[in-house]
Parts: C-alpha cells; sequence; structure tokens
C-alpha cells in the first residue's frame, strides 16, 4: 500500500459524482441547454442525506440496510481499482475476480431490496438487471483473459502496467475490440442508455431507476452515490488500461492524463447519450452478447496471431 | 478406526432400535436421533485425526462372505466424510424436532432408513475394498430410495423415488463394471492392489468413463441428472439435504477414488469433465430460471454446483498433464473447497425451504411471498445461503469459486492455444453461471421472502420451533466461520489434493499452499471487513440516522391506487426475459390466451417446462427399450409346468455347453 493509491482512493471517493455531472453536461451541450452543474450530484447528495426517510408499509428490514450494504460493498471494490502508476491499494493474485463480485454484491443487495416492497413496477428492473448482468459477465472476463495473457500477470495493476506501448502498437485490433466491449460492459452495468436511460418518466421501460423507485432522503443519497462511484470505478478501469506507464512517466502527468481520461469517457457516454436512442428492451440481450462476440473475436486474434 | 467403525455401528444399531421400538413415538425418535448425535460426534475425532493431526489411522479388516475386506480412512475418505457428519448431525437434529414428533406415522421405518443412509455413506468412504464399497453404495442408495419413498401416499413421490431407484441402479451397473475390470487386472478387490496393477491405456480410459456414468448420475452430470430435481423436491427437506450435500457428493468420492487408481490421466478426460462440467452448470441454470417450484429451484442448483466442482477436477487433470502443478494443484484445491461449502450451503436452503414448508404447506413460489416478516430467522438464513450459493462474496463458494477462477487465470498466463481454450471456458463458464445463479436465488430469495403475501394463506408459524431456528442458525454460521477462516481450510484440504495425484506420481511443492493462501488471507479479511463494516453502518443508522423515520406510506404504485398483492411481480414474470434469451434450452411451452378485444375478458396463461434431457432423451429411450422388452412378456405367463421346462431347458443347455466345451 504506497501514498498515491491511498491518495487516489480518497479522490475516487470524493470525485466520483463529478462524473454524472460532465455526462450531463456534455448532454446538455448536444442539445444546445445550459444544463445542471457538473457538481450538481453533491448538492442532491447533500440535500438527500438531510432528509428523513419515509418507507412503504411492506418494505422490510432488508430495504434498510440494502443501501448501506450496496455502499460498502463498492466501496470495497474501489479499493482494487488501479490508480495512477497502475498501482492499487490492495492488491493480489486475481483480485479482480473479487472487484467484480464486490460489485456483483451490491447488486444482489439492489435487486432484492426492490423486490422487498411487493412493487409492481421494481421487480421489472430487477428482472432485466440480473439477466444483463449475467449475459454482461463473460465478455468482462473474455477480455480480462487476453491481456492476462499477454502480460501473464494476474493482478489487475500488473496487468495495467504491463501492456506495453509495443503491444499496442503490434496489436490495436485486439485492444480496441478489449475496449469497445469493456466500453459496452460499462454501460449496461451502468444503466446508461443505450441500455438503459437514467431519465425515462416511464416505469415499464425503467432497468436502473425503477428499482430505486421507493428510496428517498440518505437510502437514496446512498445509492446515488454508490452509483456514481460504480461509474468511477468502470471508467477508472477503461482509463487505465489506456495509460501506459511506459511513456507517461511523472506523477503530475500521470494525475493529469487519468484526469483527461475519466474525463473523455464522461464525455464519450455523453456522446452516446446523445446522439443514439435506447434500443428495444428485447434486443438487449443480443447487444450485450454482441459486445461479448467482440471480446471473443479479439481471443481469436489473438490465437491465430501466436 | 475403532471408533469410527463404533461410530458406524453405533449408528446402525440406533436405527434397527428405532425400527423395533416404531410403535412408542419417542422412544424410537430419542434412539433414532440420538445414535445419529452420537456416532456422528465420535466421527469427528478420527475424521480431524488424519485431515488436521495428519495422523495414519491403522486399517480393521473384517470378514465378508466372498472375501475378507479391509476398512481405512485415508485422508481423501476423511475429507469425504465430513460433510456427511456435519450434515448427518443437523439434519437428524431437524428430523427430531419437526417431523417425528407430530405427523409422522411410522417413525420407526423412517429413523432406521436415516440411520442406514448415514450409516452406509460412512462405511462407503471407509471402506478400501471394492465389494464393501459397492455393498455400502447399494445400501446407501436403497436406503435413500426408501427415504424419498416414505411420503409414498403422495404420486409424485412414489414416482420421484423409483426414479431414483432405476438411475441409481443403471449407474451401479457402471460401478460393477468398472470394479470388475480393475479387479481382473489386479487380482484382488483391495484398493491397493488397485494401485500396483499395470492397466493397459485403453482399459484405463474404459474404466474412466464407466465411473463418469456410474457416479455421474450420482453427481447430476448432465443428462444422467433427471432423477435429481424429483427425488430431492420430494422427498423431506432434511433428507434433501443429506441427499444433495452428502449423498451426491458420493459421486465425486467414488469419481475421485477410481482417478487414484488409474496410473495416468488422459487429457481427453480432463476436456470431458470440464465442457461437461460447463453443460452440466449452465443447463441446470436455464432450466431451474422456468422451474417455479422452490425445492426443484435448490435441486437444480445442486447440479449447477456438481458441473462447476467437475469443471475444477477436469482442470486440474487437464494442468497436471500439461506439467502445471501450480494450476492443477489450484484447481484441485478449489474444487475440494467448494464441494464442503457447497455441502454446507445446500444443507441450509433446503431445510429453509422444509421450514418454509411447514409454515405454508407449499412449494410454489407463485404462491408465496412476504414470508420473512413473520419468519425472520429463516429469511435471514436463507438470504446468507442465497448470497453464498450465488457464488458472491463476502460468502465460503465465492472463495472456491474463486480458487477455480484463479487456475483458469494462471492458464490465461501460458502460451498454447490449448491452455486459453481452458481458460476461456473457466472464465467465460464461471462467469455466466455466476450471473445466472445470482438471477435465480435473487429471484427466489424475494419472491418467497420479500413482498407481501400472494395468497391468502395462513402462515403456520407455530409450526416453526425455536428447535428449526437452531439449525438454520448453526449452518448459517458455520457458513459465516468458512468464509472467516477459509485460510485454515487450505492447509488440511491440500493433503487430500496430494493424496489424490500421489499415484501419478506427482507431489505438489508444499509452497503452493501458501501461494493460493495468501489471496484467500485477502478476501477472508474483505469478507470480515465487509461484514463488519456493513453491520456496524446499520446500526449507527438505524438507531442515530433513521430516527424520525416513517414507515406507514405506500409502495409507489404509479397511481394505480387498488394495487393488489396479486399485482407483484411473479416468480415466472421475474425469469420471463432470462427464458426467453435461453428458450432454445428450455424449450418453454406458453398456453394462453391472447387478449384480442378492446375490453380485458377472461384470460389464462400457462407456461410449462419440461427437462429437455427428460423429454427429449430418456423418455424416447425407454420407450425403445420397453417395446423391446415387450417381446419377451410370452414367457411370463404364470403356467407352472412351462416354468419347469424352461429349467430344464437351462440345465440341458448348460449340460451340453459342458460335454462340448
Amino acid at each position: 500500500m504506497n501514498i498515491t493509491s491511498i491518495i487516489f482512493i480518497i479522490v475516487s471517493f470524493l470525485a466520483a459524482p463529478i462524473l454524472p455531472g460532465l455526462i450531463n453536461k456534455t448532454k446538455a451541450l448536444f442539445g444546445g441547454r445550459q444544463g445542471p452543474r457538473v457538481l450538481q450530484l453533491y448538492y442532491d447528495i447533500f440535500k438527500l442525506a438531510r432528509k428523513t426517510p419515509t418507507y412503504s408499509k411492506t418494505a422490510s428490514a432488508l430495504t434498510r440496510i440494502a443501501p448501506v450494504a450496496i455502499a460498502v460493498s463498492t466501496l470495497a471494490a474501489l479499493t482494487l481499482v488501479p490508480s495512477f502508476f497502475n498501482n492499487s491499494a490492495i492488491h493480489f493474485t486475481g483480485d479482480i475476480i473479487l472487484m467484480a463480485y464486490l460489485l456483483g454484491l451490491g447488486r444482489f443487495f439492489m435487486v432484492t431490496a426492490a423486490l422487498d416492497r411487493g412493487s409492481a413496477f421494481e421487480g421489472m428492473g430487477a428482472s432485466r438487471e440480473v439477466l444483463y448482468s449475467a449475459l454482461a459477465e463473460p465478455s468482462f472476463f473474455a477480455g480480462l483473459l487476453i491481456m492476462i495473457h499477454e502480460t501473464a500477470s494476474l493482478e489487475l495493476s500488473e496487468i495495467f502496467s504491463k501492456l506495453s506501448l509495443n503491444f499496442w502498437q503490434e496489436n490495436p485490433a485486439i485492444l480496441f475490440l478489449i475496449l469497445c466491449s469493456w466500453f459496452v460492459i460499462l454501460l449496461v452495468e451502468n444503466a446508461r442508455i443505450p441500455i438503459d436511460d437514467p431519465n425515462t418518466h416511464l416505469e415499464l421501460t425503467m432497468i436502473h431507476e425503477v428499482m430505486i423507485l421507493d428510496y428517498g432522503a440518505k437510502d437514496l443519497a446512498l445509492i446515488e452515490y454508490a452509483s456514481a462511484l460504480k461509474l468511477w470505478i468502470y471508467s477508472a478501469l477503461i482509463v487505465g488500461m489506456v495509460i501506459n506507464g511506459e511513456i507517461i512517466t511523472s506523477l503530475t502527468m500521470q494525475i493529469a492524463i487519468f484526469t483527461l481520461g475519466m474525463a473523455i469517457v464522461a464525455f464519450v457516454i455523453g456522446t452516446i447519450e446523445s446522439i443514439t436512442a435506447r434500443i428495444k428492451l428485447v434486443f438487449i440481450p443480443k447487444f450485450i452478447v454482441g459486445s461479448g462476440a467482440l471480446a471473443i473475436i479479439a481471443l481469436i486474434l489473438k490465437v491465430a496471431g501466436n | 478406526m475403532d471408533l469410527f467403525l463404533s461410530a458406524v455401528v453405533a449408528i446402525f444399531v440406533g436405527g434397527i432400535i428405532a425400527l423395533f421400538t416404531g410403535k412408542w413415538r419417542g422412544v424410537s425418535n430419542f434412539f433414532g436421533a440420538f445414535s445419529c448425535f452420537l456416532g456422528t460426534i465420535f466421527a469427528l475425532k478420527p475424521i480431524y485425526d488424519v485431515l488436521i493431526a495428519n495422523k495414519t489411522l491403522e486399517a480393521i479388516t473384517i470378514a465378508l462372505p466372498i472375501c475378507s475386506a479391509s476398512v481405512s480412512l485415508d485422508k481423501i475418505s476423511a475429507f469425504f466424510a465430513l460433510p456427511i457428519v456435519i450434515l448427518g448431525f443437523i439434519s437428524a437434529y431437524f428430523a427430531a424436532v419437526t417431523v417425528n414428533p407430530r405427523n409422522e406415522q411410522h417413525p420407526g421405518a423412517y429413523w432406521f432408513f436415516y440411520n442406514l443412509l448415514i450409516a452406509g455413506m460412512l462405511s462407503l468412504v471407509a471402506s478400501s475394498n471394492a465389494v464393501l464399497f459397492i455393498m455400502s453404495w447399494e445400501i446407501m442408495s436403497v436406503a435413500a430410495y426408501f427415504l424419498i419413498a416414505h411420503r409414498d401416499e403422495m404420486n409424485t413421490a412414489r414416482n420421484a423415488a423409483w426414479q431414483f431407484l432405476v438411475a441409481s441402479h443403471i449407474g451401479t451397473t457402471g460401478i460393477f463394471f468398472l470394479f470388475a475390470i480393475l479387479a481382473s487386472a489386479a487380482g484382488g478387490f483391495q484398493f491397493e492392489t488397485f494401485h500396483s496393477s499395470a492397466l493397459a491405456e485403453g482399459s484405463a480410459a474404459v474404466i474412466f468413463f464407466l465411473a463418469l456414468f456410474g457416479f455421474g448420475v450420482k453427481v447430476g452430470f448432465f443428462p444422467l441428472h433427471i432423477w435429481m430435481p424429483d427425488s430431492y423436491t420430494f422427498a423431506d427437506s432434511h433428507v434433501s439435504a443429506v441427499l444433495s450435500g452428502a449423498m451426491s457428493k458420493m459421486g465425486f468420492y467414488g469419481l475421485i477414488r477410481v482417478l487414484t487408481f488409474l496410473p495416468v490421466h488422459a487429457e481427453l478426460w480432463g476436456w470431458v469433465l470440464l465442457f461437461g462440467g460447463l453443460i452440466t452448470g449452465i443447463y441446470a441454470l436455464v432450466i431451474a430460471l422456468v422451474k417455479l417450484d422452490l425445492k426443484k429451484v435448490i435441486s437444480y442448483s445442486s447440479m449447477e454446483n456438481a458441473g462447476i466442482i467437475l469443471m475444477a477436477i477436469g482442470t486440474g487433470i487437464l494442468a497436471n498433464r500439461w506439467n502445471q502443478p501450480l494450476i492443477a494443484f489450484t484447481a484441485f484445491s478449489g474444487a475440494l473447497l467448494h464441494i464442503f461449502n457447497h455441502a454446507l450451503c445446500k444443507g441450509l436452503l433446503f431445510l429453509c425451504a422444509g421450514s418454509v414448508y411447514f409454515a405454508t404447506g407449499t412449494r410454489r413460489q407463485e404462491q408465496m411471498g412476504g414470508i420473512g416478516k413473520s419468519m425472520p430467522v429463516t429469511a435471514t438464513a436463507f438470504g446468507i445461503a442465497s448470497i453464498a450459493i450465488s457464488g458472491l462474496p463476502p460468502f465460503n463458494n465465492f472463495i472456491s469459486e474463486f480458487l477455480i477462477f484463479m487456475s483458469g487465470l494462471k492458464a490465461a498466463s501460458l502460451s498454447t492455444p490449448k491452455s486459453l481454450l481452458l481458460s476461456a471456458a473457466v472464465l467465460l463458464g464461471l462467469g455466466l453461471i455466476g450471473g445466472l445463479a445470482a438471477a435465480l436465488f435473487t429471484r427466489s430469495f424475494g419472491l418467497v421472502f420479500l413482498g407481501t403475501p400472494r395468497t391468502n394463506r395462513r402462515l403456520n408459524t407455530k409450526n416453526i420451533k425455536s428447535d428449526v431456528n437452531f439449525t438454520l442458525i448453526i449452518l448459517s454460521a458455520a457458513i459465516i466461520a468458512a468464509s472467516i477462516f477459509a485460510p485454515m481450510l487450505i492447509s488440511p484440504f491440500a493433503g487430500v489434493v496430494s493424496e489424490i495425484v500421489k499415484p501419478l506420481g506427482i507431489t505438489y511443492d508444499p509452497a503452493y499452499i501458501a501461494t493460493i493462501s495468501a489471496p484467500v488471507k485477502i478476501i477472508s479479511l474483505f469478507s470480515l471487513a465487509v461484514i463488519l463494516i456493513t453491520c456496524i453502518a446499520v446500526f449507527i443508522k438505524s438507531k442515530f440516522l433513521d430516527k424520525n423515520q416513517r414507515s406507514d406510506a405506500p409502495t409507489w404504485d404509479c397511481g394505480f391506487l387498488k394495487g393488489t398483492p396479486r399485482i407483484q411481480y411473479t416468480s415466472s414474470s421475474f425469469s420471463e426475459p432470462a427464458n426467453e434469451v435461453f428458450v432454445s434450452v428450455n424449450r418453454l411451452h406458453i398456453r394462453g390466451e391472447k387478449i384480442k378485444e378492446l375490453f380485458p375478458a377472461k384470460s389464462s396463461f400457462h407456461t410449462e417446462a419440461t427437462d429437455s434431457a427428460e423429454k427429449h432423451l430418456f423418455i424416447p429411450a425407454f420407450n425403445i427399450i420397453n417395446k423391446f422388452l415387450i417381446m419377451f412378456r410370452g414367457f411370463q405367463h404364470g403356467k407352472l409346468h412351462l416354468y419347469i421346462f424352461y429349467i430344464a431347458v437351462t440345465l440341458l443347455a448348460l449340460l451340453i455347453w459342458k460335454v462340448v466345451y
């Protein structure tokens, strides 16, 4: 555990809610609006945190436990994300598995809490969420597999730091395919367009938003924060994969490039959200499996290249 | 060893006493349960000695009709005795406090077969002789048959028991043949002679595939699993806990035991186990998602976990072939740890399902809901077990799946295309299996325990005494302990692994234990931290922050004010998106009328799913066999003089055969 990685965790902890703000700014830019402030989510979270929650008569203890559990598991996952110079606070063989499954634990609580209120709608979101994330899992691991194969290391931070410049130059197609498939996973897991629309107002078409319909006050603040953090984690994985330690050697440059990278991810998400429409629900599984196919094509290219 | 044998005998004798004292319910109950407690506690000592204290117990030779057989307890046996002892004890307690005191018609017979099952399994793992092995195997299967058939007033239970009996005996033929081949090559029935026998490579392959067939039936290897869901569903829950947690593990025991007899393990076997396990796991989950019966869902999940374990064993075999001892060691350790963890989880899930059944009188998830409020202990236990069985941290199944994942990750860093294929199968397969398992158990947990009740059925929670909750608490605590103290399990289980590969002439570097313990230690710390921090944060939040909370609001109903409990999402609607994706596998058949007119009229909706393996493979196969066998029906007509004629013809034929040769 070194000082930069601890700083990274603290910075992530504090800065995560900026990402959704950047996405919204980008969308506003495309829409020709001024849009909400970049820091809007902070205001929202602080406003919500001051309020006292109201629960449904049907809600059991799980509804009250779930937001905490979601936040704790997402924070636990954050400690495993590689930081600048691709160090992570805690790293060990196969740490990425724990990271992926800690996020899965958060999802478990989100989904079961949605079923806790006996709502007509929340089950819809829950049932979609579990399917889409189950389908996204293999494509996440397919991308990982190729990178492990290339770098021969099993720690996330080491994998990222060993993706050498040489590999980028020789196999741009493979890395591009992995990048695309991981980006789709980012969109799926964080409920972004074209999978899910965070701004939709129709319960029947929601996925993520519908599961938290009955939350308010502190609970909603925790969940909103955890969602922002999850987006941060996935974005940091994508940025970490692209940033190359061989070229950028100074810490300040690393930090600058990392910040720029996160902003670019937010901008790309915002752009996608602005220029594409949601795909029909029945096509989403095909879309996700398609992204997995990209990773598998990359795998085939890799094997053929050997 | 004496202690272990006396434990087996104590359980058996207790069963017999219970049988003969069946008239006096209390007495029978006492002897049945007490002998089980006593026996399982006795058996713990030798298991501890072998597994943890590294002692070797002296083998005991006992006389059998055909030959003399020896009983011994090596590390593999001791490991597989562990789930039997744990679940045997807990389920006996559960049985003693639930089924028997009240409404059991034949408590004597019940305890007799229960104790026979436990004793049979214990003698199975201890037997180091083929004859004794097959005898114990039969005792176990037959006792299990009678336990499933015990609810014979129900047609479904009779069918399930019959299916179980047929399936398990078809499997047993495979076991007979494989031991026949082994014994003829070795010239004896003792297991030690098998080790030293020189087998041709061809016959080794035959033995392996016979073992996969024979033992595959017990573990639920696709497509040999079709008996499994029904048997587990229609047996009493604590019996299902033993069947799934301990008896199906005997299939793995047999498979692993036979692997130790074979001098080399071919690469093909590894691939068959790997992809067979993968298909088993995914198929089980896809079918489970269309099933609406709580216990059936749990049963299919047993099959899924069998798939994971088979994948790990396959990975181990392949890695051994490729001279990758660390990968093999990781995979085998993962397999063993998963067997142990799955036994705990599955025991807990079935006991929870049992206590839900006592309260609701149904197993249909569609008719449940909101049970958690009146049965908080059961709900919490089921929640813990659901997280664990979905392979999510912070619980134990994640740690064993992590080890299997790790073997796949390590294989990815090798450079051959084959190792990439292995790694892809493990990583992508386990990823999908984990995701679908989470879907399955969020569904069961959410729709059974959460929400509001879907029917007006009165909950009979008086049936759930604190004794029942005690068993659930014990098993939940065991799961949490197995998660936090997982690193301590690695080194005793590593001893078992090295015993498995010893006949191959492979020894694993003792440093490997530290290599794989290192990440496991961190994960256990994570588990502890996540559990503790969540508990503390929830405590603080509920104590200080949520003080003025209101909990009298309705659930958000989107303006639809007259919402009834029936408006909730149901099991079938929850899994509908998944079922649509996998429709080519699950063959879900939907019957119903679509609403055509402007105003909704009476409508109906019905889904039906049969296991494709049963419908398209076994039913046609058995029909063909039936058609063939029906030709011989003419021979059995009840005419005594013709029967005597058959005997005479047979004798004559034998005489001629003797004269000619």
